[in-house]
């Protein structure tokens, strides 16, 4: 009886704030319009080069022959025929002198981000292919962006098996052919598809916190309800049903507007949905919890702000799970999108059922949060 | 040549007497403009004491808020405690190891001992003298972990299993030699080695293809196989030994991050939520006077915000290419930006619900366009003019610049961030002075 009365209440309290509600479903509707159109470029890494070539420089040693004509194919070769190269600008440094000051031009052009990386054709370049030795290929990379130590040697394959092909040079030659298994097809939006498990997660959260994280601390009349004979219990119960609801609604669309712009997926889309209304009923007990605690509506505020930023910096997604210490672990299981992430990858591109584990840990979470929301507030003074 | 004509010299006095008789009121004038001072040195002086009073009533306005500020000592607790505590908890929390050595579980299938028919000559071969010692590559390669070798020839459904592991997660390579592999290097032809990725995660995407290629490293040199390619790789604008990798990659962006978005948050309700602002126009007080206050005292806040942060990150391990100033000081452009943005909000709401909305659609834009979940480079031209126009979007490159290239702070970057700071700053002036009060 109470409680019914108490859900209405709150329906009516969300209603009343009609800009809250607006915003709550129009932000989603901006932020996957923007991505859904997001197609264009790539996810893997494009390096762009400048190349020093030494070759014109004469060779001495056990090179019988003095020719200089390969680096102008490999130049070519990286101007032209790579698919995930851009080309800056090349020097052909003729003496030590040019080639340090070609070296240090490049080098500043390096430091300001216009080149990733630097390559250096050694003098002996054109005789090593000549005879057939092994040739040996310099690089200066900009080791700043971890992403491009990483990608280096293996996107440097491309290039090298292309001049291979050209120069003959195919013998005893052994490459890898990848097929991405999983992967978002060509024809769909792999930005968004990628980044999707990713998103979609910190804009339900973002948005059911944000809904839940100020309706205790902000609302007047509550220390009088105390008066009458409503329990705390029922209160936050009340609040978690009428905002649960807001959520489903929420969730509802997102999942529409995800479908609409390009979801692809592999598996069973009831699963996706079912996993987005886990999503957002973490992100309401997450934002119970903070407006439980927090003593003022600014400091609840701020402890959403800096909830949202360990939630998303320990997501796993920015800071690989293997690098955090094991006991940290289990810290990072508490936090939605650990769990959200994997789930949602696994039905998406991988069309696997739910993930047992991670809907364990995601509704574990949930349930501590709502938990200790109930009990701060129970011990909570307010004066009526 | 023409004849110069002469002039007679005379001199024409009344002309003369004239002019001196103009010159006459201009030497009243300079004798009224040096009379002048005293009424001037009077203004001046009383300009001087107009100014002292301004600044004591905007010092006075400062202590204010400060009070007001320690009134909610939770909500300062979280701006400035919480913040260092997180970089610590993140430095506690990496380990050293980097996540490119930790190594790849993958299944190895060999197709290369079935009967291969050459297409050319229709001749039969079962050549598979590779195949072994591509296998102890794959056992050398600490980058990759064989979880189990398949001999296609003797087990017809190895492919079917290990795609089952794929997919079950157990793996996230199977390599593959095919029919033709020893053949066609002892052709002297390049040998093929299919792998299948899994790239559901894009992070392991690369990893795994790093893997496979140490792998193939390996079996190329332990096998003589000659010519191949030396590569000679120097790392520029590397973190020295000493330093963790993983700290310091990871915490630029928590930074950017953190000092943007508490300097947002610390703000939005400044304005919005006082109530005695209407009181306070009814005394001397000026309305700019009121926002200089709220933006001095604030700025200070940063201040110490930013030098705790500072000290937090030093004492867990952070590598400082650059100066330390140039560090401060881009930390403090970055909270300030996100500080201005804050106040912007809070003089254009109306109510308090209004600011929280404003400021979750800021935050959820600036951080979903700030190219951390999407390199800015591939979003389409339009989205990359939104993005570059958010603050958060010069944090991370600013940062790293400075951390990790030794740049100075001098930059576009730096540059942006300033103007889109001062053109906030103004825009929530005129603002507040046109925002109506009822007392």
């Amino acid at each position: 009886m109470y409680l019914g009365g108490l859900i209405r209440k709150e329906f009516g309290r969300i209603r009343s704030d009609k800009r809250t509600l607006i915003l709550l479903f129009v932000i989603p509707v901006i932020l996957i319009f923007v991505f859904g159109l997001t197609t264009g470029g790539g996810l893997t890494k494009f390096f762009t080069s400048a190349i020093i070539t030494l070759d014109d420089m004469p060779t001495y040693d056990n090179f019988p022959s003095n020719s200089s004509e390969y680096d102008d194919t490999f130049i070519s070769i990286m101007q032209y025929n790579t698919s995930s190269w851009g080309f800056h600008s090349y020097y052909n440094a003729t003496d030590l002198e040019e080639y340090d000051k070609a070296f240090n031009y490049y080098y500043d052009i390096l430091r300001s981000g216009d080149i990733d990386i630097i390559i250096i054709l050694p003098r002996n370049f054109s005789e090593s292919v000549e005879n057939k030795t092994n040739p040996v290929l310099i690089y200066h990379i900009d080791a700043s962006d971890p992403a491009a130590i990483t990608a280096i040697e293996v996107a440097i394959q491309e290039p090298i098996a292309l001049f291979r092909a050209e120069t003959d040079m195919i013998a005893n030659f052994t490459i890898m052919v990848p097929y991405l298994e999983f992967d978002v097809p060509f024809w769909e939006s792999a930005i968004l598809n990628y980044a999707l498990p990713l998103i979609l997660p910190i804009i339900i959260l973002g948005t059911t916190m944000n809904l839940t994280s100020l309706s205790i601390v902000s609302e007047g009349p509550l220390p009088r309800m105390l008066i009458t004979p409503t329990a705390k219990r029922e209160i936050i119960l009340s609040k978690l049903i009428a905002n649960s609801v807001i959520m489903l609604l929420q969730s509802t669309e997102i999942f529409i507007l995800t479908a609409f712009f390009g979801l692809y997926s592999l598996g069973s889309l009831f699963y996706f949905f079912l996993v987005l209304i886990m999503i957002g009923f973490s992100g309401i007990c997450i934002g119970l919890f903070i407006s439980a605690l927090s003593p003022t509506e600014q400091s609840a505020n701020q402890m959403y702000l800096i909830m949202f930023i360990i939630i998303i910096l320990f997501s796993g997604s920015i800071l690989p799970l293997g690098d955090i210490e094991g006991g940290m672990q289990i810290f990072m299981n508490m936090l939605p999108l650990s769990n959200a992430v994997p789930l949602i990858t696994d039905i998406t591109l991988k069309g696997l059922p739910l993930n047992l584990t991670s809907l364990f840990w995601l509704n574990l979470s949930s349930s501590i949060y709502v938990i200790l929301a109930y009990i701060i507030y129970m011990f909570k003074k307010l004066e009526v | 040549m023409a004849k110069l004509k002469k002039k007679p010299l005379t001199l024409n006095f009344k002309k003369f007497k004239d002019k001196i008789s103009k010159i006459k009121p201009n030497f009243e004038t300079l004798k009224n403009k040096i009379s002048k001072p005293k009424p001037n040195f009077k203004k001046y002086i009383k300009n001087i004491s107009n100014l002292k009073i301004n600044a004591l009533r905007i010092l006075k306005q400062v202590i204010k808020e400060f009070r007001l500020l320690w009134t909610d000592k939770f909500n300062l607790l979280l701006a400035i405690v919480i913040p260092p505590l997180i970089i610590v908890m993140l430095g506690f929390t990496m380990t050293d190891a980097p996540s490119e050595t930790q190594s790849i579980p993958c299944m190895l299938i060999s197709y290369d001992s079935n009967t291969f028919i050459n297409q050319n000559n229709f001749t039969e071969s079962k050549l598979d003298n590779y195949t072994m010692p591509y296998v102890e590559a794959v056992n050398k390669s600490s980058m990759l972990e064989l979880v189990r070798f398949y001999n296609a020839t003797e087990e017809i459904y190895a492919m079917e299993a290990a795609r089952n592991a794929l997919i079950s997660g157990e793996i996230k390579v199977i390599l593959s030699l095919p029919v033709d592999f020893t053949e066609l290097l002892e052709w002297g032809l390049p040998g093929l080695i299919d792998c299948v990725l899994d790239a559901s995660n894009i992070q392991y995407i690369q990893q795994s293809l790093n893997s496979v290629y140490d792998s193939i490293k390996i079996f190329v040199n332990d096998n003589n196989l000659t010519p191949q390619f030396q590569l000679q790789g120097f790392e520029e604008f590397t973190i020295p030994e000493g330093y963790s990798n993983n700290f310091n990659s990871s915490i630029v962006m928590a930074l950017s991050f953190m000092v943007f978005g508490i300097a947002l948050v610390l703000s939005i309700l400044v304005i919005v939520q006082e109530k005695p602002i209407a009181r306070l126009l009814l005394t001397p007080v000026k309305r700019s006077e009121i926002l200089l206050s709220k933006y001095i005292t604030y700025t200070l806040v940063l201040v110490l915000q930013v030098a705790l942060l500072v000290i937090s990150g030093l004492s867990m391990g952070l590598y400082i290419a650059g100066t330390l100033p140039d560090l401060f000081f881009a930390l403090f452009m970055i909270g300030f930006s996100g500080l201005t943005m804050g106040f912007f909000i809070s003089s254009q709401s109306k109510t308090k619900t209004q600011a929280n909305q404003l400021f979750l659609a800021v935050f959820l834009v600036a951080v979903l366009l700030s190219g951390i979940f999407i390199p800015i480079e591939n979003m389409p031209s339009y989205l990359q003019v939104i993005a570059y126009i958010l603050p958060l979007s010069h944090g991370d490159p600013l940062l790293r610049g400075i951390i990790q290239k030794g740049q100075i702070i001098l930059g576009l970057h730096f540059i942006w961030l300033l103007v889109i700071s001062i053109v906030l700053v103004i825009i929530s002036f005129v603002i507040f002075k046109r925002r109506k009060y009822e007392v």
